[in-house]
């Protein structure tokens, strides 16, 4: 089959700084990350992606949103950053008891050695009257293969408990008599 | 989700050409086209089913998009402009395009398929399109949408989706 759970991680009581993956191996072609985040402190945050640990600015984004009313917003980190990778955002630790935003993100040819691009989906409804519908590119200009994820929020805030992300991997392949031409 | 996924074919554009999958079986729910952008040409893309190139009377789609300063939603269906209106979204440098087309062997139905298109340079994009055929799909052409090669170095992978 396609596609492999590679590891999960569930944040605990108290919260974490961040969700890692490490030494994650290239034997596959893509990776996909399906995120469910809230903040552990006040206010709905951005959160993003580093990889290899690289904390320089190699970073960047442009993304389309919604957010219940009026009309469609675009915005970017055109100019690389060390926090430009931001794959959504996470549910404020105000925002009704038990919701959590939701983030798929697919990253083609992890392993390859040309830049990284990305996309991302996220959604979050908390049935208050904000909530917010993104969809985003996002680019790491580094060359090496991708082997850790390191997923933080802006605000710096941890992660609140049962926050949680799942890193598969995504295998092609040729089966069932499908030609190419 | 485990078994959820099979890889039914995959390519790596060697000098520019298009792509077909061909004998595409009927035994999956959904199909997903992943695909890499190589090369420094940007373009659109063509997608044709079957190859069914009667683009201004069978293809049409919805765009919505955002280039990091502004949003914008348009459509293309009919004879006005028959080269987009089988356009599956931009093919961009450090980009790639990720295509779902559902229910793709139902003989009931016309073909919808969902599109998103990311290039951190230039823009994001989700797009809806319909093929208006109750024939089921056994071949998928990728093209430029001027009906040419992509770009050498580009990767496509074909993924079929199983039904629970």
């Amino acid at each position: 089959m396609a596609i492999t759970l590679i590891s999960t991680v569930t944040v605990g009581a108290g919260g974490a700084a961040s969700i890692d993956f490490t030494s994650i191996p290239g034997t596959y072609t893509d990776l996909m990350i399906a995120l469910s985040a809230r903040n552990a402190s006040v206010g709905a945050t951005d959160v993003y992606a580093q990889f290899n640990g690289v904390t320089t600015s190699t970073y960047s984004m442009r993304r389309l949103y919604g957010e219940g009313s009026g009309s469609g917003i675009s915005d970017a980190v055109s100019t690389p950053s060390a926090t430009g990778f931001r794959i959504g955002r996470s549910v404020s630790s105000g925002a009704t008891a038990s919701t959590f935003s939701n983030c798929l993100i697919y990253l083609p040819n992890y392993a390859g050695s040309t830049a990284k691009s990305g996309s991302s989906d996220q959604v979050d409804e908390t049935n208050a009257t904000v909530a917010t519908q993104l969809i985003t590119a996002c680019l790491w200009s580094g060359t090496s293969a991708i082997t850790q994820v390191t997923l933080k929020q802006l605000d710096g805030n941890n992660f609140a408990q049962y926050s949680s992300a799942s890193l598969y991997g995504i295998q092609k392949g040729s089966s069932g008599g499908v030609t190419v031409a | 989700m485990a078994n959820a996924m099979v890889a039914l074919a995959n390519t790596t554009v060697g000098t520019s050409a298009t792509v077909t999958f061909g004998s595409i079986p009927a035994t999956y729910r959904d199909l997903r086209i992943i695909i890499r952008v190589g090369g420094t040409t940007s373009t659109g893309s063509g997608i044709t089913f079957n190859s069914d190139t009667n683009y201004s009377a069978n293809y049409s789609r919805v765009v919505m998009t955002g280039n990091g300063t502004s949003a914008s939603s348009f459509t293309n269906s009919g004879a006005g402009n028959p080269a987009a209106n089988h356009d599956a979204g931009a093919l961009r440098t450090d980009g790639q395009l990720i295509i779902d087309i559902l229910d793709y062997s139902a003989t009931d139905k016309h073909k919808t398929f969902l599109s998103r298109q990311d290039a951190a340079g230039n823009e994001t994009t989700a797009l809806a399109g319909r093929w208006a055929s109750t024939s089921a799909i056994t071949s998928i052409m990728l093209a430029n949408d001027s009906g040419g090669g992509l770009s050498s170095g580009t990767t496509i992978s074909l993924y079929g989706i199983v039904s629970a």
